[in-house]
């Protein structure tokens, strides 16, 4: 049994090719304004990299934003379930999912793979992979550099407000002040770590807590998240994928 | 022990009286973050900056007085997170000091219940103190408006307060008399908002509850006799204190209110905290009186904590060579 | 229903004095006076159900008001400034009478609409029942009806007689007695209608309470209602899950809403906001005024978060929901405020989606549908 899970989400899309529990392939790319096409490309080269034809892959399912926008697909499922599932296949003993992607942020209460309880950002708070990229680009820093970055500062600035137009007016400020980049840019990954936490205290936080989503490779996020809840996370070697996975694991039966 | 509120219309006089210690409590500098899990986004920063204040720092207990939908639900989720509350049902409509007189008496009673007796005596006395500092405040603003000293205030003994004030009118400067802005809005805890006028060049005045709003009173003329005399003279005191959006008023008192302070500025700027019904609401309107009046008017929106005040202070020197 | 309220309308364009009025105010007082109520707040939904709120909502904005403001003030502040809406505008008002027993919102409404019209304004000032209801604020609220008689006497000429207001109290306990049970209609299984009907169908409670035509109306309703039953005619094909809606709804979103839930066999039997209604049922057609005082300060929006909860409770008990959705209403503070404890009180798994009751702008169909989806999955 070969499946595949394609996760079309606001930024990037994902496909993983799974055959029993064996990750066959998997693959990462920015979104095109054309959904469909972003599918079918990401989908092509994920079964080029696995060596395998369309043909030989018995379920599709999509998950993400764009998941209605996947017609190949045999199943559409929610990003939630998915990075639930996901997670639960790597980390069998996952209590609380974290999902920071690039317009959502999630937190996931499961257990044995199922959804307990889940909230999810509300629409004007910056809690998102957008958010630190908006500010990345004000700083002139790529996406990359960020976590490393933020792991040097020896102090983290304060970064208030909740909008990203006034964010990004924030580290303007800080930075004609004459601030340090690593400081401020710290300072985002505090700010984002602080409002994930609040809002997981919502559903509550059970151990394991793994992250997921792109922004997991930011390690000041990460480092930022560990100290506020007090205990380490886990984070899968690829965590951007763990949506797609899940989706490539529900198909798998 | 601490007793946390947020609305000048708090009779912090019975709190003290019953041997409290009145904390008003504001945003801080602290950016907001537990709050968030409690509210969503789209109520006013005072309200989460105080809910982050009140999940983190020592409390005895808060009293809320009906002023806003915000804070009206604020209540039971400060009292959701683990808050000793109690709210007091100032009216919306002013009028009835009948019916206000019995919601000051029921909270005599809830204080009792935290253990804190209030006297005839002991709330004369508190009336004495905090009419002290009120006019002891209204001295210094007359000299030299000083925001810093006015907040703070509002965080220490009413004693304390009064040694305070003395000490800062013996120092105070008198500002220049013009320009002058008149600052209206509701809170705006952070000194060096105010000082990014004088910095432009302004002198000021103001209507907002950081300032004038928490000294300004029309005291009733009667002495008090006893207990529900001392209690009728707090409720006549609140309810001829300088107005606030938040009341309705017979007549458009808050306009007027505003506009006659407005006379001898030059200009007339809005201070207000994003997502702040009752002020948003009041300001087309009202702009456009004092507009008649050949003022010049500008809006400026905040949210708290206000960390970076460049943008602000941009807005503001615009306005100054404006009127130039 | 089309017909009724467009006559609804209609006369009250013609009527000699007419009243603008909240949606929780004592309106049998201005029938039993022969003074025609009109209701911003419905012509704020019916503005969104068209689709138009941003589109009136900007002649506020161009105008000065913030677009962080309720959006049915912003819509209905902006069809007096654009002069008309989509029926026309409303006609000038007499007087303004608003309570603030669902939002303090309508009282600074209300002061811009005087401002505006140079009319008379009257506020029924309820105190915020957040623990138990005090005889002293029974008092301070009868009080003011006395008041508002007077009131309304002065400025219209017209003295209230105490047998029309009788008569009208009657058929306003009759009127909410078949509205309540059209709503409970949707306890049976599967459900004959769904809370996108109840939004339709709820106008006449809210504008005609205390008249003949809510009553004739509702009888109508019932009827049918009661023949789906009888025939197992069902509001969603397939019902295999049963929810609760809380909040405004999202007038500019019903039909797509209701299909959205419908193709997933899903049925949102009943809500909290048309429910807020039966409880004016409660009148008493002796001392009228007392318990009107009563019945009217303990409204749905008046009172604390505990007795939100055990009411909601309630509901999902009566209807037998599997799951509520929570509406997180930008322009109704009241309403959305405290929804995230109330969520940990309540006895069924819930969700809240993002949105506006009028304004369209800030809906996210992509988050919302996320949202959704993935609460049906879990449940
Ligand atoms: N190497 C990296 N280091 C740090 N951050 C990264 C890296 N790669 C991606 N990101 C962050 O991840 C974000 C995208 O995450 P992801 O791909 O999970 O989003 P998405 O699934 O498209 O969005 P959503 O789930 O909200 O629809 C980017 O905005 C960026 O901030
Ligand atoms: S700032 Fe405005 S909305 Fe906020 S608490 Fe004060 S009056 Fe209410
Ligand atoms: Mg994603």
């Amino acid at each position: 049994m070969i499946s595949a899970g394609i996760d079309i989400g606001s930024i990037t899309a994902k496909c993983v090719i799974l055959q029993g529990d064996k990750i066959l392939a998997y693959s990462i790319l920015r979104v095109k304004p054309n959904l469909e096409e972003s599918a079918r490309e990401i989908f092509e080269k994920t079964l080029e990299l696995a060596g395998l034809s369309k043909e030989e892959v018995d379920s599709i399912v999509a998950t993400g934003y764009g998941r209605g926008r996947v017609d190949f697909a045999n199943k559409k499922i929610t990003e939630i379930s998915c990075h639930a599932i996901g997670s639960h296949f790597l980390i069998p003993d996952v209590g609380t999912v974290i999902d920071i992607g690039g317009q959502d942020s999630k937190v996931i209460a499961v257990e044995n793979g199922k959804v307990l309880d889940f909230v999810m950002n509300d629409k004007c708070a910056a809690g998102t992979g957008r958010f630190i990229e908006v500010m990345a680009n004000a700083l002139g820093l790529k996406i990359e550099q960020i976590g490393e970055l933020a792991l040097r500062a020896t102090e983290r600035l304060k970064i208030s407000s909740t909008c990203t137009v006034f964010a990004e007016s924030e580290v303007v400020s800080y930075l004609s002040a004459g601030k340090k980049v690593e400081e401020i840019i710290a300072g985002v990954c505090d700010a984002i770590a602080g409002r994930l936490i609040a809002m997981a205290s919502r559903v509550g936080i059970r151990r394991e807590v793994v992250l997921t989503g792109g922004v997991a490779k930011n390690l000041g996020v990460r480092r930022a998240i560990e100290e506020k809840i007090g205990f380490g996370v886990k984070v899968p070697p690829e965590p951007q994928i763990v949506g797609a996975l899940g989706a490539a694991v529900l198909g798998s039966g | 022990m601490k007793v946390g509120y947020l609305c000048t219309f708090t009779p912090k006089e019975i709190i003290y009286s019953a041997g409290f210690q009145p904390f008003r409590v504001f945003a801080t500098e602290r950016p907001i973050e537990l709050a968030s899990a409690y509210i969503q986004s789209y109520s006013c920063s005072q309200a989460r900056g105080a809910l982050e204040c009140a999940l983190k720092d020592d409390f005895y207990a808060f009293v809320f007085t009906r002023c806003c939908d915000t804070l009206m639900r604020l209540t039971d989720i400060f009292e959701f997170a683990g808050k000793r509350v109690y709210n007091i049902e100032f009216p919306t409509k002013i009028g009835n000091v009948e019916y206000y007189l019995r919601e000051l008496k029921d909270f005599v009673e809830v204080l009792r219940d935290w253990g804190g007796e209030v006297s005839f005596e002991s709330l004369v006395e508190s009336l004495k103190l905090y009419r002290e500092l009120e006019e002891g405040l209204k001295q210094l603003f007359s000299v030299f408006p000083d925001y810093e000293t006015a907040i703070k205030v509002q965080q220490i003994d009413v004693k304390d307060a009064i040694k305070l004030v003395d000490e800062k009118l013996k120092s105070a400067k008198k500002e220049k008399e013009s320009p002058k802005v008149l600052i209206t809005g509701s809170v705006c805890p952070y000194p060096k908002i105010y000082d990014l006028f004088r910095e432009a060049g302004f002198s000021i005045k103001d209507d907002l509850c950081t300032g004038s709003r928490f000294f300004e009173y029309i005291y009733p003329t009667f002495e008090p006799e006893d207990l529900e005399g001392a209690l009728r003279f707090i409720a006549e005191k609140y309810f001829y204190k300088s107005p606030c959006p938040t009341k309705h008023y017979e007549s458009d008192r808050r306009f007027e209110y505003v506009i006659k302070l407005a006379e001898d500025c030059d200009a007339v700027v809005f201070l207000l905290v994003k997502f702040c019904e009752p002020h948003f609401f009041d300001y087309p309107q009202l702009k456009s009186e004092l507009e008649k009046m050949g003022k010049k008017v500008a809006l400026i929106e905040l949210e708290f904590p206000v960390v970076s005040t460049e943008q602000i202070r941009t807005r503001i020197e615009a306005l100054r060579e404006v009127i130039l | 229903m089309r017909e009724l309220m467009a006559s609804y309308y209609m006369q009250g364009h013609q009527a000699e004095c007419n009243a603008w009025i909240t949606s929780g105010a004592p309106v049998e007082l201005l029938y039993a006076m022969d003074i025609y109520p009109i209701y911003p707040e419905n012509h704020g939904a019916l503005i969104g159900a068209t689709k138009l709120g941003s589109y009136y909502s900007d002649f506020s904005e161009r105008n000065g008001f913030s677009r962080d403001l309720c959006s049915y003030a912003r819509c209905d502040i902006g069809c007096v400034f654009a002069g008309t809406s989509p029926i026309g505008g409303l006609p000038k008002p007499t007087f303004l009478f608003a309570c603030n027993n669902i939002c303090n919102t309508v009282v600074k409404w209300y002061e811009v609409l005087s401002r505006i019209f140079k009319v008379p304004l009257f506020i029924l000032d309820t105190p915020f029942i957040r623990k138990e209801l005090k005889e002293s604020h029974l008092r301070y609220v009868e009080e003011q009806l006395y008041d508002f008689i007077k009131f309304a006497e002065r400025i219209t000429g017209r003295e209230l007689e105490d047998q029309k207001l009788k008569e009208v109290i009657a058929r306003s306990v009759e009127g909410v007695g078949l509205y309540a049970h059209c709503l409970q209609s949707a306890r049976n299984k599967p459900s004959p209608m769904n809370c996108f009907d109840a939004f339709v169908n709820m106008a006449p409670i809210v504008c005609l309470r205390g008249t003949d035509h809510a009553i004739q109306f509702y009888v109508g309703l019932k009827k049918e209602l009661d023949d789906r039953i009888k025939q197992g005619i069902s509001a969603v094909d397939n019902e295999e899950i049963r929810l609760l809606w809380d909040n405004i709804p999202v007038w500019y979103r019903l039909r797509w809403l209701g299909e959205f839930f419908e193709n997933r066999n899903a049925c949102l039997v009943a809500d909290t906001y048309t429910n807020a209604w039966t409880g004016f049922g409660e009148l008493k057609g002796n001392d009228i005024l007392s318990s009107m005082a009563e019945v009217y300060t303990l409204s749905y929006l008046n009172i604390g978060m505990d007795r939100t909860a055990e009411i909601i409770n309630h509901l999902i008990e009566l209807y037998d929901v599997d799951g509520v959705v929570m509406h997180s209403n930008r322009s109704c503070k009241p309403y959305s405020f405290g929804q995230y404890e109330i969520q940990k009180k309540l006895s069924v798994p819930s969700v809240i989606i993002e949105a506006d009751m009028v304004d369209e702008r800030v809906f996210s169909e992509a988050q919302v549908v996320t949202r959704l989806e993935a609460f049906l999955e879990m449940l």
